[in-house]
């Protein structure tokens, strides 16, 4: 496969606090191809965060790779992974917004190092906005927004620069159901836009909808594909 | 718009939402500069306008000195022993001294049309019961008569003032007809204070030096142009060293600055992890902390720059000898030589904004291998 995003033998171990390592993620091997959504559920603590987060190259794997679009990428140096991460779209669990920006400024924020008008990364970010249904919030500040809006927002900050992958950390958790479904929108219109997409999450709402293409159960760090 | 100029932008406005923190910035720079600068232009400063001034002077000085310390010279036989001289050009006696008038200290030098200028500008020609005076002794001057106490009193008519622009070497000074002058120095008849002589090559200066002493019948010393600048520079240096006292709390200042920007806090390091994660390279937190950091910082110490070369290099200041030099007798006016300001600028600002600069890069080229989740408050895993 040329395309898309794999990995092989992928292996995370983590200090547990105790002074020792603990095995997050164990001989994960899976294929996430472009235009498809793929679903990983579990349990809390099974390690959904850190595969979406040495799938983004947030963090290197102590064993196996990420191979993107045919490419190493969990072995390539920081620096050349940053650059990577430009056609990377990441909504983290919790949203990670700037709270002195406005919600518009935060949804902006990864259209700026690509250069252009400001009035366009301003209307680009306003688009991604509308899409999540929360365009009428782009001048409150990160601070007044609730949790459910602040969630979208991240996800808004996610997709806003069209990206080949996407990474999404439980995008629904603080949703309603209107939320909910604006996310499921929002992913996906990525998936028209062939972009690789992985969500997280134990949310039946996502779990049980035809949003997904691929589905996969994360168990004591082992990823489980589900029919 | 290029992606330099877009984070650029961006930073500009960043700064702009933090104005307590911009304004804090701001001023301690401008402040630095201002602290710094001052002093070391001063000093150039009045270095440049000694050297300048002090260079239409006499080649060499010669003083006879005995036992009690300088003695008068015997004008003409000195005058033709050291005329003697393979290399001396010209000798002129002149008649100088350290008086009273009123409660200050003025030199009285006598001078005729003959006698050529003690310093650069000094066209003039006093006649008997005039003085001509800088601007401080002239201050002394009661209903236009300046009153005079040597080895005898003396009241003579003041005439005209020097030129303001020599102050720096001629606010205290009274220039009398040299009868005037002998009689109130105590001077007897046919002597002088010293020779000045004007040399062939003044490279040579220093060579002649054991000629001119072996012509005289009594010890001689001998003051070379270079030495009497160097005399000047180091005055000004040892005054400048006090002044420089003002540089300690400027350094550490800025250290506390360099120390405050170079230390990254956890929500900046978590800030610069979030924006990694978002696509930002170290390149471009990079530039974003230079546009944001470094436009503050050329604004506030230009205008530090441009306050202290205002401070010290406007024509006819007042404050430096009142501040720094407490010159005896009033404060003269000091028209001060520009020439080398840029390049101790140009010190200055190097002084204040290369560890600034550096503070600002520090923590971004710090965790430029670092993996955004690795980077303290980007650790989101656990």
């Amino acid at each position: 496969m040329k395309k898309g995003l794999r990995c092989e033998d992928m292996g995370l171990e983590l200090p547990d606090g105790r002074g020792h390592e603990r095995m997050v993620l164990r001989n994960v091997t899976a294929v996430f191809p472009p235009g498809r959504i793929a679903l990983v559920a579990g349990d809390t603590g099974a390690g959904k965060t850190s595969l979406i987060h040495v799938l983004a190259c947030l963090i290197r794997p102590t064993q196996g790779r990420v191979i993107a679009d045919d490419r190493p990428v969990s072995a390539w140096t920081s620096p050349h992974q940053d650059r990577w991460r430009r056609g990377v779209g990441i909504a983290f669990q919790h949203p990670r917004l700037l709270e002195r920006l406005t919600a518009l400024e935060n949804v902006m924020l990864p259209l700026v190092p690509f250069g252009g008008r400001p009035d366009d990364l301003r209307q680009r970010a306003v688009e991604s906005m509308e899409r999540l249904g929360i365009a009428h919030l782009r001048s409150d500040t990160a601070l007044a927004l609730s949790g459910g809006e602040a969630q979208r927002t991240a996800l808004a900050r996610a997709l806003v620069a069209s990206p080949r992958f996407v990474f999404a950390d439980e995008p629904t958790s603080h949703q309603d159901s209107d939320g909910a479904d604006l996310v499921k929108k929002a992913l996906g219109a990525c998936r028209r836009e062939h972009a690789v997409v992985v969500v997280t999450t134990h949310d039946s709402r996502l779990l049980d909808s035809t949003l997904p293409d691929n589905r996969y159960r994360l168990v004591s760090g082992r990823l489980e594909a589900l029919p | 718009m290029t992606a330099w100029k877009s984070l650029a932008a961006w930073a500009m406005r960043d700064q702009l939402r933090r104005p307590g923190a911009l304004l804090l910035t701001a001023v301690a720079l401008f402040s630095l500069v201002v602290v710094a600068g001052v002093p070391m232009l001063l000093a150039r400063a009045m270095a440049a306008t000694a050297a300048r001034v002090l260079k239409a002077g006499p080649d060499l000085v010669v003083r006879r000195v005995g036992a009690a310390g300088w003695m008068p010279i015997p004008a003409s036989p000195a005058v033709s022993a050291v005329s003697g001289v393979p290399g001396v050009i010209r000798v002129q006696a002149r008649i100088w001294g350290v008086v009273r008038c009123a409660d200050r200290p003025v030199t009285v030098m006598g001078v005729r049309a003959d006698n050529g200028r003690p310093y650069s500008g000094l066209f003039v020609s006093p006649r008997t019961g005039e003085a001509v005076a800088g601007s401080v002794a002239a201050q002394c001057a009661s209903g236009g008569t300046l009153s005079l106490t040597g080895a005898q009193s003396l009241s003579v008519r003041l005439a005209a003032t020097l030129d303001v622009t020599e102050d720096v070497v001629a606010a205290d000074l009274v220039l009398l007809h040299p009868e005037d002058a002998r009689r109130l120095l105590g001077l007897p008849e046919g002597s002088v204070s010293d020779l000045a002589l004007t040399v062939f090559h003044e490279g040579e200066a220093q060579a002649l030096i054991p000629d001119i002493i072996e012509a005289f019948p009594w010890p001689a010393s001998v003051t070379t142009r270079q030495q009497t600048v160097e005399r000047y520079t180091a005055g000004f240096a040892h005054r400048g060293g006090f002044v420089a006292l003002m540089l300690v709390p400027a350094l550490l200042a800025l250290s506390l600055l360099v120390a405050g920007a170079a230390r990254p806090s956890q929500k900046w390091e978590s800030e610069a992890a979030l924006l990694k994660a978002l696509g930002w390279t170290t390149g471009d937190i990079v530039v974003v902390q230079v546009a944001g950091g470094g436009v503050v910082a050329l604004v506030a110490t230009g205008a530090g720059a441009l306050l202290s070369c205002l401070l010290v290099l406007t024509p006819g200041i007042h404050w430096p000898a009142e501040l720094f030099f407490a010159w005896p007798g009033g404060t003269p006016a000091l028209y001060l030589d520009a020439s080398g300001a840029v390049w101790t600028l140009l010190q200055v600002l190097c002084f204040v904004l290369i560890p600034y600069t550096g503070a600002l890069l520090w923590p971004v080229l710090r965790t430029a291998k670092t993996p955004a989740g690795h980077m303290a408050g980007g650790d989101w895993t656990l």
